[in-house]
């Protein structure tokens, strides 16, 4: 009841809303599902093990292992906060790392803004290959900024 | 409009990519988006050693850059506030205090302040060959960005300081809105915010916004079914974008009700509810008394004295003590008092004794009306 006030002041000035959409708060997606195909030189990075770490209102990660032609897939995941009810902005730091010979190399990295699923790559679905060999490069395509050495296969 | 004036596009997303400073993932975005505009290095910039500087506390979040390239001579400051300062900013009973430069501003955006003055005064110390600061922000951090540009000028050899903020709250009352903006002056401060925004609308009277004049940047935009979605950054980006330039969206700022209207209002004895006009009114009207009790009577509100007063004691005790100076001025506190009391049910009668507790507990029923209001809403759909 802290945020009563910036809420009722909402609803008087704008009458019309639905106030079910207000308190339809949901989950909110903190990393979409992906399917990433792991390349080092043109060539598949097997069985190697991927680190995908997020951070919202804390730090969290979770891993898979690449296969044998360089897949590595992970489930959307979501989270609730009531922060989502206030008016502040969503910003879910996000990124992708693969150990090589104990090494840990960050091959995306990205900020969410938005608590849809697949927001990530404005509404596409997380299906990519990533050169490892290749430079990062700063995206600003999808509302937010994104360091990345993948791109998106076109055929999904 | 001088050329170190950024443009609303670069203003814009500096005011939301500032969110991204929270921790390393971030930082590295950020870095990579502005390493040709500002003197950054990641590994030395939480540190402040290099003339970058990234500060984190409780209530607020900020980076302090010097300008590089296209960006020289320049300086900038890039603020967001935390959701922790949410409370501050709906806490009707807040308290006043005199801000760092002297004028009444609201406690939490004071307190939020004073957490980051000390790196401030340090980044602005190591400063050469600046002519301009950029203060940048969005919502609470507008208004925090807006404390900084206020006590960066007053407290500084800098020539220009300038301010934009996005869907940024009220920060101060009257006093504090006329020095920030006489201080940095009107032509330097960006003020952007959406019609259907509803945080520039709070915290509400006596609160007002800087500049005080008629320049402003209203964006319009449509009722929407989430009442803030045209307070987040997305949507003023885009906004900004399709402005092009601060003269495509500059002197749009409303006039608000005239005071004809305000007068025939409070006088009237018709029925009246919440709804978006009649807390429009309320809040002109508000604003119309406090001008006239100022203009008649020469009482000003409390500010420096007696901490432990919030600003519904103080706005009490200055209604209260207005409403006793004359009838010229204790009519018009009167009918304002009449007006909030009809909101909550009460019917008071010409010649009632306004007293301090009077009016505190006319204030406070009305906001535990509005509270009690979207509780019941809160219940119904959860």
């Amino acid at each position: 009841m802290r945020f009563t006030l910036i809420l009722t002041l909402a609803l008087i000035f704008f009458p019309k809303v639905e106030a079910m959409s207000i308190f339809d708060v949901g989950k909110t997606c903190v990393f979409s599902s992906v399917k990433v195909q792991l390349l080092q030189n043109g060539k598949p990075v097997v069985n190697a093990k991927v680190s995908r770490e997020w951070n919202w209102n804390s730090s969290k990660e979770d891993e898979s292992t690449t296969n044998a032609d360089g897949y590595v897939t992970f489930p959307a995941v979501f989270e609730s906060s009531v922060s989502r009810l206030l008016p502040i902005e969503i910003v879910i730091t996000q990124h992708l790392s693969v150990n090589i010979n104990g090494e840990e190399l960050v091959f995306w990295t990205n900020a969410k803004r938005k608590p849809e699923e697949n927001s990530e790559y404005g509404g596409a679905e997380f299906d990519a290959i990533c050169e490892l060999s290749e430079e990062e490069v700063l995206v600003e395509d999808y509302g937010s900024l994104m360091l990345t050495k993948c791109k998106l296969n076109k055929e999904n | 409009m001088s050329g170190s004036t950024l443009t609303p596009k670069f203003a814009a997303e500096l005011a939301a990519n500032v969110y991204l400073v929270k921790d390393s993932d971030g930082r590295k975005m950020f870095n990579a988006k502005y390493k040709d505009a500002f003197n950054f290095d990641e590994s030395t910039m939480v540190k402040g050693k290099t003339g970058g500087i990234i500060v984190k506390k409780e209530h607020v979040m900020a980076f302090m850059g010097v300008g590089q390239g296209k960006y020289k001579g320049q300086a900038f400051i890039g603020i967001k506030g935390t959701a922790s300062l949410y409370d501050a900013l709906t806490d009707l009973n807040a308290g006043v205090r005199s801000s760092h430069t002297g004028f009444p501003v609201h406690q939490g955006f004071y307190s939020a302040f004073d957490s980051i003055q000390f790196e401030l005064r340090q980044f602005l110390s190591g400063l050469q060959g600046i002519s301009v600061v950029h203060c940048i922000g969005h919502s609470l951090g507008g208004a925090i960005a807006t404390l900084t540009a206020d006590w960066t000028k007053a407290n500084s050899a800098i020539p220009t300081v300038k301010l934009y903020t996005f869907g940024s709250p009220r920060v101060g009352l009257e006093n504090f809105a006329a020095k920030c903006t006489s201080r940095i002056g009107a032509q330097n401060i960006y003020r952007a915010y959406h019609r259907t925004d509803p945080v520039p609308m709070v915290p509400t009277w006596p609160f007002f916004h800087a500049p005080n004049t008629e320049i402003g940047y209203l964006i319009d935009s449509p009722v929407s079914a989430v009442p803030w979605k045209y307070h987040l950054m997305e949507y003023y980006i885009n906004s900004a974008k399709s402005a092009g330039s601060w003269e495509g969206i500059a002197n749009n700022r409303p006039q608000g009700h005239v005071e004809s209207a305000v007068e025939n209002w409070l006088k009237s004895d018709g029925v009246i509810s919440f709804t978006a006009n009649t807390m429009e009114l309320l809040d002109a009207a508000f604003i119309y008394v406090i001008k006239k009790v100022i203009n008649l009577s020469g009482i000003v509100v409390v500010t420096g004295a007696a901490a432990t007063l919030t600003l519904l004691d103080r706005m009490a005790m200055f209604m209260a003590k207005a409403g006793k100076v004359s009838k010229d001025v204790g009519i018009w506190v009167y009918h304002l008092v009449k007006k909030m009391a009809a909101l909550i049910g009460v019917k008071i009668k010409k010649g009632v004794d306004l007293t301090v507790t009077f009016i505190r507990s006319i204030f406070m029923r009305l906001h535990k009306k509005m509270a009690d209001m979207i509780w019941r809403i809160g219940q119904e759909v959860s």
